[in-house]
């Protein structure tokens, strides 16, 4: 064993202080011996040193000092345990700014597709004959009149002869299932964003 | 174990989760404590008895008023004598009134005396205490605390890394480092009785 390791022993030790090698060596190295002994002796100093803890009527002091600063919320607010804690409160604002970057994108992507809507495009809606007819055979022009049937649904009046008047039934609301999938994107962005 | 103020025995992690609800009691359980152990870190850090005690106040109010940034990875006592030992530092760059004393880098500090010439004949306890922390002063802050927190609370290397946010390697070579520096400002032979 070498001094070098001695000294490191006995300064901070790992547990082989009473390890023969150490005792054999201080035995036998005057030098080590003597810092052995001082080394006892800072440590007797710094027992026979040990500061006189306060009083009890020191601390209460101290106490009353500690609760009255705690208690003004200009110096330091008494916070309440977070609900949320710094890592979910990240994690949260993160989906948040994906969930956004993902509506761009979306509103982006259909705005540029070429079946997305353009400027001077107007939404055609699918006509659904009253009395049989094929939508695609129904030609609805801009002369022909618009009449609201008494249940309520908008219709297209076409006199095909005299006395005979041919309904047909606009389907505002109908899609025929085909509900664009940028707005379908969209909507699903909507509802988990505001989830 | 030690009672709450409400009779019931609880461990410091009970005591934490009240006091973050704003149980006072909690927190005066926890003050009541470690008060005396952050006391102790502080005045040999800081060799002032008033300066100690401003230390252990900021650090609590500091640690009661930020107990959601307590993790639990180690103790309440570690963690507070992390802030404790910050609070302790802080003080000591601003204190003025004990220039001997003043907190700084080894090298810059003046040097005083190792040892009476008679320092084993009619030294009482404060002489002892005046020449220690004569000695400690001359080691810089960091090193100093951790011979502090070593000989003073008997943490483990492992407690005094996690306080000074240090490796366990350095916290062995700043103690080793230490006691001989201590050794050397101090006239250890010269003193026969303790």
């Amino acid at each position: 064993m070498r001094c070098v390791d001695v000294t490191r022993e006995l300064s901070a030790p790992t547990g082989d202080r009473q390890s023969s090698a150490l005792a054999q060596h201080l035995a036998a190295c005057p030098q080590c011996a003597a810092w052995a002994a001082r080394d006892m002796k800072l440590n007797q100093l710094w027992d026979a040193t040990r500061p006189v803890e306060p009083s009890t009527e020191v601390w209460n002091e101290v106490w009353t000092e500690i609760s009255a600063r705690l208690d003004r919320p200009d110096v330091l607010p008494f916070r309440e345990a977070p609900t949320i804690r710094p890592g979910r409160r990240i994690l949260m604002i993160t989906l948040g700014v994906a969930q956004a970057a993902a509506i761009l994108l979306a509103v982006f992507f259909f705005t540029r597709a070429p079946g997305g809507p353009q400027p001077d495009a107007t939404v055609h809606q699918p006509v659904r004959p009253v009395d049989g007819a094929p939508p695609s055979s129904v030609a609805q022009s801009d002369s022909d009149p618009l009449d609201i049937d008494p249940d309520g649904s908008l219709v297209v009046l076409r006199i095909e002869a005299p006395g005979k008047v041919e309904k047909t039934e606009v389907a505002l609301n109908d899609n025929s299932g085909r509900v664009d999938s940028g707005f379908e994107m969209l909507n699903f962005l909507e509802s988990a964003a505001k989830q | 174990m030690p009672e709450a103020p409400t009779g019931v025995v609880c461990d410091d992690e009970t005591l934490v989760q009240l006091a973050r609800g704003g149980d006072r009691p909690a927190c005066e359980e926890l003050f009541r404590r470690h008060r005396d152990a952050a006391y102790r870190v502080a005045f040999r850090m800081l060799g002032h008895h008033d300066d100690a005690l401003d230390a252990v106040q900021e650090g609590f109010i500091k640690a009661i008023g930020h107990l959601e940034d307590f993790g639990g990875r180690s103790g309440f006592r570690t963690w507070l004598l992390r802030i404790v030992h910050n609070a302790a530092i802080d003080a000591g760059r601003k204190r003025k009134r004990m220039p001997s004393l003043g907190i700084g880098d080894e090298e810059h500090n003046p040097i005083e005396p190792a040892c009476e010439d008679d320092p084993a004949r009619g030294l009482n306890r404060a002489d002892l205490r005046r020449i220690l922390d004569g000695a400690l002063n001359r080691l810089s802050p960091k090193t100093r605390m951790t011979f502090i927190l070593f000989a003073e609370e008997n943490l483990s290397y492992k407690e005094i890394a996690e306080i000074q946010d240090v490796p366990i390697g350095t916290v062995m070579s700043r103690l080793s480092y230490a006691r001989h520096k201590l050794q050397s400002y101090l006239d250890l032979d010269a003193i026969d009785e303790l």
